[in-house]
C-alpha cells in the first residue's frame, strides 16, 4: 500500500518535470515486483530500447530504488521495448519477448513489471587437452519445438563469460529447454602483411559445431542444471572457395618456410570402431630439427571421412587426428614431405 | 621445486627461439620487404606451456604525447601472435589473459623493431592466486550484481601506502565472486554497488547498501587482509553488506562572477588520493542547481568542472577540462542543502 502512495507522489513529480512540457516526449514510471513474494526488486536495471523501425533513439536506462521504483522522463514518443536485468530473475508473461510500452506526448505511463526467479545453467569449458578455456562468451538459446516455428526465433537468453577456470553460470532463465553456444572473443591472431584467415571458433554444448547435433539442457525454476566438460572447437572459415581445408588458420606461416614449393597431404580418418570419422580434427605438426616444433596445420575431416591439407612446405611432420566431441586421439604418424604430394594416409583413432 | 624445474625447461626452449630469431632476421633481410614484423610467444611461467587466447597489443614506446596503439590480436593454440607491417621503432608489448599477470618482470617488455627484420619476443605470464567468496544481505540472502574488488596495499616512494586495484568482478545471482590473476600478497576485498551509466536520475531510497570491506568493515582501516598465494585459491571470503540511511545533497554551481554555471559537470567523491571513489557524476541544470540523491553519511568533496572546446581556423578542435575548487561537505543524520561550488575558470 505504502508503495502505491509513493508511486502516486512520483507520478506528480514526473508530471511537473520540465522535460514533460515538451510536446513530443512523455514519461514512464513503474515498479518491479517479485511475482512469488510480492516484494519489490531493488537494484534492477530497467532499459527502454527503441524498436528497429526508423532511426533508433539511444537506449535509456534507470535503476530501481529500494522500493523497486523507477522513473523515465522526457522519453521520445513511440513504442519502446522494456528490458529488465537483475541477476537470477526474468520478466514474467512476456512469452520470451521483451514487453513493450507506448509512450505518448505529455502523458505518463505507469507499469508494474513482474519478475520471477528462473533456473540456472552452470558448467565448465575445456579444450581438446581438457584444459580450461577462459574468456568465452556463453549464451543460452531456447529450443523451439518443431511445428512451433511460426512464432519466430526466440532471442538468446542470458549471457556470461567463462572465468580463469573455464567456469560459467547463466541465471534467471525461464524454465524450458536450451542449447548452449560458446563464442570466443572474435580477434585475429595476426595483423598486417601476415594476415591470415580469421578463425571462427564456436561450440554448442557438449562440443559440436552445429545446433542440429547439440544436446538441449532442461532448465527448471530454482534449480541449477550442470553442463560439465563442454568442449571448445576450432572451426575454420575458408577465405576463398575451395580453400576450406587448405588453411593454416592457427598461425602465420613460419618465415623460414615462406618460400619453396608447396605440397598436399591427404588421407582418411577412421574412428575407434573402424568407421569413417567425419568432423575429426587432423593436425600436421612441423618438427624440423633446427626449430622448435612449429604451429600445426589443422583441418577437419570432410563428411566422407577424407581430409586434405594443402599448401604444405617441404619438411618433416607429425600427423595425428582426434574426434571433435570426445577425448580419443590417434597414434602419431611421421610424414616427410619432399617433392611430391603425400596421399593415402590412414589415421586410426584409438580409445 | 616444480617452478624451478619449469624455469630450467624454459631456458633451452628460449635458446631455440633465439636461434629462430636469427634465422628469421637473416632470411627476412634478403627479402624486399621494407616493413618489420614482430612474432611473440606467450608461455606459462609455471609450466612452460604456451597460453592460447592471450590478448596482445603493441603501443609505441617512444616519448610522444599520444602513444600509438595497435589493435588487439590474440595468441593461437601455440601461444603465438604476429604483428606485421610495423613501422620501425620502440614498441611496448601489452598482453592480457584472465587469471594471469606479468611475473617477476612486472611490466610489459619493450622491443626494438628494425626495418625489414623480424623480431621475436617471449613473454612469461604467471598464473596468479585467486579469492572466492559470497556477499549476503542482513537477512542472509545473496546479493547479486555487486562489484567486488581486490585492493593490494602498495608502498609509494614517499613511504605512504596506497591501494592498487588488482581485479574487479561482479557477484552472480548466488552472491558469489571469484577474483583471479592476483600476484601473491595481502589484499583487501571490498564490495560496492555497481554504478553503470544510467541515463535517468535515480529515485531516492531510504536506505542503501554501502561500500563494505571484508569481513564487514566500513573502511579499509578496519578491514582484515586476505592472504593470496601463487596459483592457489583463498576460499570462503564471505561477508555481509552494510546498509545505511541515504540522504540528498542539493546545491548550485556558479562561475567566478556568481552567475549560474549551467551544464557544469558535478562530481561528488570521497576518499584520499589513491582510493578516491566517485559517488555521483552528473550535470548542473540550466539555473546551475544540482540534486544528488542516495548519499550515505560521510565526508565528501563536491566539485564543478567545465569542458571548453576550442576550434581553430583549420577546423581541428581541442578540448580541456577546467577543474573547480573542491568544497568539503559532511553528510550526517540528514539532507545537505545550499552547497555552493565555484566552477572551473577557463
Amino acid at each position: 500500500m505504502a508503495r502505491w502512495v509513493r508511486l502516486a507522489i512520483i507520478l506528480v513529480l514526473a508530471a511537473q518535470h520540465p522535460a514533460l512540457a515538451q510536446s513530443s516526449t512523455g514519461g514512464f514510471v513503474g515498479v518491479v515486483v517479485d511475482i512469488m513474494t510480492g516484494e519489490p526488486v531493488a537494484g534492477a536495471l530497467v532499459s527502454l530500447i527503441a524498436r528497429p523501425a526508423g532511426v533508433p533513439p539511444p537506449p535509456r536506462s534507470a535503476q530501481t530504488n529500494t522500493e523497486g521504483l523507477f522513473v523515465f522522463v522526457g522519453v521520445p514518443e513511440g513504442r519502446w521495448r522494456v528490458q529488465v536485468q537483475k541477476s537470477g530473475f526474468f520478466v514474467v508473461g512476456a512469452n520470451g519477448q521483451a514487453p513493450e510500452v507506448e509512450i505518448r506526448a505529455a502523458s505518463v505511463v505507469e507499469g508494474v513489471i513482474q519478475v520471477d526467479r528462473g533456473g540456472a545453467i552452470a558448467g565448465r569449458m575445456v579444450d581438446a587437452k581438457g584444459s580450461p578455456v577462459s574468456e568465452v562468451f556463453v549464451t543460452a538459446v531456447p529450443r523451439i519445438p518443431s511445428g512451433d516455428r511460426a512464432a519466430g526465433p526466440l532471442p538468446s537468453t542470458g549471457n556470461a563469460q567463462t572465468n580463469d577456470l573455464g567456469e560459467f553460470r547463466l541465471s534467471g532463465l525461464p524454465p524450458g529447454e536450451y542449447y548452449l553456444v560458446g563464442r570466443p572473443r572474435p580477434l585475429p591472431t595476426a595483423t598486417g602483411a601476415v594476415a591470415i584467415p580469421v578463425v571462427v571458433v564456436q561450440s554448442y554444448y557438449p562440443g559440436v559445431a552445429d545446433q542440429a547435433r547439440a544436446a538441449p539442457l532442461v532448465v527448471t525454476r530454482g534449480v541449477t542444471t550442470s553442463a560439465p566438460d563442454w568442449r571448445m572447437l576450432a572451426i575454420i572459415r575458408p577465405s576463398r572457395a575451395g580453400d576450406a581445408v587448405a588453411a593454416s588458420p592457427q598461425r602465420a606461416p613460419a618465415p623460414q618456410r615462406a618460400t619453396g614449393p608447396r605440397r598436399r597431404v591427404s588421407g582418411v580418418v577412421l574412428d575407434p570402431d573402424g568407421r569413417l570419422a567425419p568432423g575429426a580434427r587432423v593436425e600436421l605438426v612441423p618438427v624440423d630439427r633446427q626449430t622448435v616444433p612449429g604451429a600445426p596445420l589443422v583441418t577437419t575431416a570432410r563428411p566422407d571421412g577424407t581430409f586434405l591439407i594443402g599448401n604444405v612446405p617441404a619438411g618433416t611432420y607429425l600427423v595425428d587426428a582426434m574426434l571433435a566431441s570426445r577425448l580419443e586421439a590417434s597414434r602419431v604418424h611421421r610424414v616427410v614431405v619432399e617433392n611430391a604430394d603425400v596421399t593415402g594416409l590412414t589415421i586410426a583413432i584409438v580409445r | 621445486m616444480v617452478r624451478l624445474l619449469a624455469l630450467v625447461l624454459i631456458l633451452p626452449l628460449a635458446g631455440c627461439l633465439e636461434r629462430h630469431v636469427r634465422r628469421d632476421a637473416s632470411t627476412a633481410a634478403t627479402q624486399t620487404s621494407s616493413s618489420a614484423r614482430v612474432t611473440g610467444r606467450v608461455l606459462d611461467a609455471g609450466t612452460g606451456e604456451p597460453i592460447a587466447g592471450v590478448r596482445a597489443s603493441l603501443a609505441s614506446a617512444a616519448r610522444v604525447s599520444l602513444p600509438r596503439l595497435l589493435p588487439e590480436i590474440q595468441t593461437d593454440a601455440d601461444g603465438v601472435f604476429t604483428f606485421g607491417d610495423l613501422p620501425p621503432g620502440s614498441w611496448r608489448v601489452h598482453v592480457q589473459k584472465r587469471g594471469y599477470y606479468y611475473g617477476t618482470a612486472g611490466q610489459p617488455p619493450v622491443i626494438e623493431v628494425v626495418e625489414g627484420a623480424a623480431t621475436t619476443v617471449t613473454i612469461l605470464l604467471e598464473r596468479g592466486g585467486a579469492v572466492t567468496g559470497r556477499v549476503l544481505d542482513s537477512r542472509g540472502l545473496p546479493v547479486g550484481d555487486l562489484w567486488v574488488t581486490a585492493l593490494q596495499p602498495v608502498q609509494r616512494p614517499d613511504g605512504t601506502i596506497m591501494s592498487m586495484e588488482r581485479a574487479t568482478e561482479r557477484t552472480n545471482d548466488l552472491g558469489e565472486f571469484r577474483l583471479a590473476g592476483l600476484p601473491p600478497g595481502d589484499y583487501y576485498v571490498v564490495a560496492r554497488l555497481r554504478v553503470p551509466p544510467f541515463t535517468e536520475t535515480p529515485l531516492p531510497s531510504k536506505t542503501m547498501f554501502v561500500e563494505t570491506y571484508y569481513p564487514g568493515a566500513a573502511g579499509i582501516t578496519a578491514a582484515s587482509p586476505v592472504v593470496v598465494t601463487l596459483g592457489a585459491t583463498t576460499q570462503s571470503i564471505d561477508f555481509q553488506m552494510r546498509s545505511a540511511a541515504a540522504y540528498h545533497v542539493l546545491g548550485v554551481a556558479v562561475d567566478a562572477r556568481g552567475r549560474p554555471a549551467a551544464g557544469a559537470r558535478i562530481l561528488l567523491s570521497h576518499g584520499r588520493a589513491g582510493t578516491i571513489t566517485t559517488i555521483f557524476d552528473g550535470t548542473a541544470e540550466a539555473n546551475g542547481t544540482f540534486r544528488i540523491v542516495n548519499v550515505p553519511e560521510g565526508t565528501y568533496r563536491v566539485q564543478a568542472d567545465v569542458l571548453v572546446v576550442t576550434r581553430s581556423g583549420t577546423g581541428s578542435s581541442t578540448s580541456a577540462w577546467f577543474h573547480g575548487a573542491p568544497v568539503e561537505i559532511f553528510v550526517q543524520g540528514g539532507d545537505v542543502t545550499g552547497v555552493r561550488v565555484t566552477a572551473g575558470q577557463p
